[in-house]
C-alpha cells in the first residue's frame, strides 16, 4: 500500500508540474482559474452585502489566492505548445491578476469588495475565453 | 429525554464518521463535478452501512466482541496482521486530516496562524477524551455536529431542479467521463462505509456496556444515526450541485463547503456550517483515536477502553495518546488535509473487505449469538455488500492512478 501510495504521489507530482502546455493542460489551468475567479466573486458579493463573517473572508479568501497563485506558477513554469504560448502568458498573467484582487479582498470594505466581484467575474469570462470554453 | 440520549452513539458515529472531512470533500466535490447524478451512491452506502453497523453492535452485545476481536479469531494471526496494518494505516491517515480540518476551521474562525491553532486542536482533542466521560464525548460532539442540518435547509433555499434531484437516486453513467464518475462513486462509497466507523461502533457499545437486551437501541442507532449521516450527505450534494455547479466552481478547499451555506442563508448560516464541521471533524478525530487503540489491544489482547481509565488500560490509552501526537506532527509539516482525506478515503476503501469479512461470518456464528445470529435478510444484504465492498476495494486504486484523483 506504501509503495502504491509512492507511486500515486509520484504520477500527481508528474501531473502537475508537466513541462509541456499543451490545449488539454491550457484547457484545464482556464478552468482552475475561472473557479477560482468565480468563488471569490461570490465571497466578494456576500462581503459587499455583509453577509459573511470578517475572519472567514479574509482566511478563505487569502486560501484562494494560494491556490490561484500556484496555478500561475504551473503556467508560468511550463513550456507551451507553439500556437499556445501567447494565451499561456495571458493566463498565467491573468492568474496574477486574480491573486491580486484576492488580496484585495481579504481586508476590503463593503463599496470596495462589491468592485472586486465585478472584477472577479470579469476575470472568469476572460479565462473562459483562453480556455476555449463557449 | 432518555431515548434521545441513548441514540447518542449512533449520531456520533454517523457525524463523526458519515459526515466527516471524507465525506464532506466527496460529496462537495462530487455534487461540483457531476451534480445530483450520484445521489444513488450515497443510498447504497448509507444502506451498506446500516446492514454491517448493525451487525456489528449485535454482535458485540451479544458476544461482547468487538472487530478486531473477531478479525483476530477468523483470519488468524497472519492475515489479521494485515488486516490491522491496513485498518491502522488508513486510521492514522484519516486522524491526520480531522486533525488539520479542525485547524483549518479554527483559522476561518479566527484568522489566527494554522501552526499556532494546530496544539488548540491537539490540547482540546486530548482533552475532550481524558476529562470527558465516553457518553458526554457523544452528545457533545454528536449533537453539536447537527449543526450541520443546515446544509439541509441551504439546499432547500438554493431551490434545485426538484425532478434533478429524484433523478440522481437512479443509477445512471451518462457523463462525460465515465471513469471519473466511477472513482467519485468508489470515493463516496469508501467514504460512507469507512472501516473506521464500525470499529468505533462495535467497541462503543462495549465501552457502553451493551446486553442483548439493547439489541432494539442498537436498530434505533444505526437508523437514526446513519439514515441521518445519509441525509446530510445528500444536502451537502445537493448544494454543491445547485450552487458550484452551474457556475464551474471546483472545491479545493475546507472553506469552500461553509460558502454553500453562506450564499444562500448569509452569516448564520455560515456560522453554523462552520461549528457543525468543526464537531463533526472532532468528533470524526476522536473516533479515529481510539478506533486506532481500540484495534491495537483488541487484536493484542491487552486492556482497553475509556471506562477503565488510563491506570486500568495503560497501553491503550498511550496507544491513542502516541497516535494524536503523531496526527499533529504530520499536518504541521504543511501536507494538505484535503489531500490527505482523498488519499485516506480511497485506501479505505481497499480495507473494506478485511474489515467487513470477518463481522459477517461471526453474525452467522450460532456459538457466539445464539438466537441473534443473522437471518436470511441480513444474510443476503451483507453477502450483496461484501460483493459490493470487493468491486470497490479493486476497483479504487486503479481508478485514483488512471483519473489523476478524479481531475480527469
Amino acid at each position: 500500500m506504501g509503495l502504491l501510495a509512492a507511486l500515486a504521489a509520484a504520477l500527481l507530482v508528474g501531473g502537475c508540474g508537466s513541462a509541456t502546455t499543451d490545449r488539454d493542460t491550457l484547457g484545464k489551468s482556464a478552468d482552475a482559474v475561472h473557479s477560482t475567479a468565480t468563488e471569490g466573486a461570490l465571497l466578494a458579493d456576500d462581503a459587499a452585502a455583509g453577509r459573511t463573517i470578517g475572519t472567514y473572508r479574509s482566511v478563505h479568501a487569502a486560501a484562494l489566492e494560494e491556490t490561484v497563485s500556484a496555478e500561475a506558477r504551473t503556467l508560468e513554469g511550463a513550456q507551451a505548445e507553439a500556437g499556445l504560448r501567447a494565451d499561456a502568458a495571458r493566463l498565467a498573467n491573468l492568474a496574477d491578476d486574480v491573486a491580486r484582487l484576492l488580496v484585495r479582498l481579504e481586508a476590503a470594505d463593503a463599496a470596495e469588495a462589491g468592485r472586486l466581484a465585478e472584477e472577479l467575474r470579469r476575470a472568469a469570462r476572460r479565462a473562459d475565453e483562453l480556455g476555449g470554453s463557449p | 429525554m432518555r431515548p434521545i440520549f441513548q441514540v447518542a452513539l449512533g449520531i456520533l458515529a454517523a457525524i463523526g464518521g458519515f459526515v466527516d472531512i471524507g465525506d464532506l470533500v466527496f460529496n462537495v466535490a462530487a455534487g461540483a463535478e457531476f451534480g445530483f447524478s450520484l445521489l444513488w451512491v450515497v443510498v447504497v452506502g448509507v444502506v451498506g452501512i446500516i446492514v454491517y453497523s448493525e451487525m456489528c453492535g449485535r454482535v458485540a452485545a451479544v458476544s461482547k466482541r468487538a472487530v478486531f476481536d473477531a478479525v483476530r479469531e477468523r483470519l488468524g494471526f497472519g492475515v489479521g496482521l494485515v488486516a490491522l496494518l491496513a485498518a491502522q494505516l488508513v486510521t492514522f491517515l484519516t486522524l491526520a486530516a480531522e486533525v488539520g480540518g479542525i485547524a483549518i476551521v479554527l483559522q476561518l474562525l479566527s484568522d489566527l496562524p494554522f501552526l499556532a491553532l494546530l496544539p488548540l486542536a491537539f490540547l482540546g482533542l486530548l482533552a475532550a477524551i481524558w476529562f470527558l466521560e465516553f457518553e458526554w464525548i457523544e452528545r457533545l460532539f454528536g449533537y453539536a455536529g447537527l449543526c450541520l442540518i443546515v446544509f439541509v435547509v441551504a439546499a432547500i433555499k438554493l431551490e434545485p431542479d426538484w425532478s434533478s434531484v429524484a433523478h440522481g437516486f437512479v443509477p445512471q453513467i451518462d457523463t462525460g467521463d465515465p471513469l471519473v464518475y466511477l472513482y467519485f462513486a468508489v470515493g463516496l462509497l469508501g467514504a460512507a462505509m469507512t472501516p473506521y466507523e464500525v470499529y468505533f461502533y462495535s467497541s462503543g457499545a462495549i465501552e457502553e456496556g451493551w446486553t442483548p437486551k439493547d439489541l432494539g437501541l442498537n436498530r434505533l442507532n444505526t437508523f437514526i444515526g446513519y439514515g441521518l449521516g445519509g441525509v446530510l450527505s445528500f444536502a451537502l450534494m445537493i448544494t454543491a450541485g445547485a450552487l458550484f455547479l452551474p457556475q464551474g466552481i471546483r472545491p479545493e478547499l475546507i472553506g469552500t463547503v461553509a460558502l454553500g451555506t453562506e450564499v444562500p442563508l448569509g452569516q448564520i448560516g455560515l456560522l453554523l456550517a462552520l461549528v457543525g464541521i468543526l464537531f463533526a471533524v472532532g468528533g470524526a478525530a476522536i473516533d479515529t483515536c481510539f478506533s486506532f487503540a481500540y484495534n491495537l489491544a483488541q487484536f493484542f489482547g491487552w486492556e482497553w477502553g475509556k471506562y477503565r481509565g488510563a491506570a486500568r488500560a495503560p497501553r491503550f490509552t498511550l496507544a491513542w495518546l502516541v497516535l494524536l501526537v503523531l496526527a499533529c506532527g504530520v499536518i504541521a509539516t504543511g501536507i494538505d488535509p484535503v489531500m490527505l482525506t482523498e488519499y485516506a478515503v480511497i485506501f479505505s476503501a481497499v480495507a473494506l473487505p478485511l474489515t467487513y469479512l470477518p463481522i459477517l461470518l461471526v453474525a452467522n456464528d450460532r456459538a457466539y449469538m445464539r438466537e441473534h445470529a443473522n437471518g436470511r435478510l441480513a444474510n443476503v444484504f451483507g453477502v450483496v455488500y461484501l460483493l459490493v465492498i470487493l468491486f470497490v476495494a479493486l476497483a479504487a486504486i486503479p481508478l485514483m492512478l488512471i483519473t489523476n484523483m478524479g481531475q480527469g
